[in-house]
């Protein structure tokens, strides 16, 4: 009898730290209370665990997402309804690398249009170097690899894809390549994504999270958790991350 | 959500009164202000200014107190969501 391929699936072990992969950008994880600060239910700044200080505020506080507990695996997550977060330090995530990796631990209330994350250059949400987002009922990976091109992406359907999921996505600039998973699944591949190369050696103009620029496109739902890498992670690296948040957060991935 | 819009003044106003109740800006919870400024708003041809806020935040004790009397006195007027789209401009990639 052949084994499951639940047995072969990579597991990452217990106390598995993002930090252990190589080229973390930014980490926020709604459920390490040291990294929020709180104005009432609401959340102001949502810190970056990885060290790089690519923190993300709403200074407003209509705008800010609201920290409820016990949403998700009896955890914490932040509830985007009224707007977003910015990260100002954070504009350089997306510069000069050959790669980025995103992941999100989310649950989107329904399929109307709304950002997860992205960063954007040429102006605020009219220009994503790498984003995901639900556009016209369909979760679209896309972006550009230089200022210069034009925006470049794929989509599948968020119909009955709306979460509790891990998603995760996989900008390969350098090998002219981008990928979607959902849950752990293949759902979505642009091949070529732009040509190959790294992307431009400029910062970004916004990095946002939960929405677009002054409060367009809102998420509307929660974000339990975003890990983003600044380079295109291997198989056994995503699957590793994949692991590690399906495990925390309750959620089945493949 | 719920939309509403009003002149710059009354706005302005609003945006007072709320920053003094709550004593914004508060640099120990990085908070700066209640509402957006009115610079980030959408505005009609007629200079109204255009907001969208979550009912929870309607539902907050002084916003709660502060709507029926701006609603009952034409101050502010809310709209639904067809309305208020009609004036956002359209962003994306």
């Amino acid at each position: 009898m052949a084994m499951s391929p639940r047995l072969l699936r990579p597991r990452a072990p217990s106390g598995f730290n993002p930090k252990t992969i190589s080229g973390l950008g930014m980490w926020l994880d709604a459920t390490d209370t040291s990294s929020l600060t709180f104005n009432g239910n609401t959340v102001s700044q949502w810190r970056d665990l990885s060290g790089n200080g690519r923190h993300f505020d709403q200074a407003t506080a209509a705008q800010q997402p609201n920290a409820v507990t016990n949403t998700l695996n009896g955890k914490r997550t932040l509830t985007f309804a009224a707007g977003g977060m910015e990260s100002a330090t954070g504009k350089d995530i997306a510069r000069n690398v050959g790669g980025i990796t995103m992941f999100a631990v989310m649950k989107k209330d329904t399929t109307a249009n709304g950002i997860l994350w992205f960063a954007s250059r040429g102006g605020s949400n009219a220009a994503f170097r790498a984003g995901f987002q639900v556009t016209s009922a369909t979760w679209q990976i896309g972006g550009r690899r230089l200022d210069a091109d034009s925006f470049d992406g794929n989509s599948y359907s968020a119909t009955g894809r709306l979460g509790p999921a891990v998603v995760s996505n996989v900008y390969d600039y350098a090998s002219a390549k981008a990928f979607g998973y959902y849950n752990g699944a293949l759902l979505v591949t642009e091949d070529p994504f732009h040509t190959a190369g790294n992307t431009s050696d400029t910062d970004s103009d916004y990095v946002g999270i939960g929405s677009g620029a002054a409060a367009t496109n809102i998420f509307a739902g929660y974000i339990a958790e975003c890990i983003v890498y600044r380079r295109s992670l291997s198989e056994a690296e995503r699957k590793a991350v994949e692991a590690y948040l399906g495990r925390k957060w309750g959620i089945t991935v493949s | 959500m719920r939309y509403f819009r009003s002149t710059p003044a009354v706005y302005a106003s609003i945006c007072s009164q709320l920053d003094a109740a709550y004593g914004y800006p508060n640099a120990e919870t990085k908070t700066q202000r209640a509402l957006p400024l009115a610079d980030d708003l959408p505005t009609d041809a007629q200079g109204r200014v255009y907001l969208a806020v979550s009912a929870d935040y309607c539902d907050y004790v002084l916003p709660s107190e502060m709507l029926p009397q701006l609603l009952a006195s034409g101050a502010v007027e809310e709209m639904d969501e067809a309305a208020y789209l009609a004036v956002v401009p359209v962003v994306g990639p």
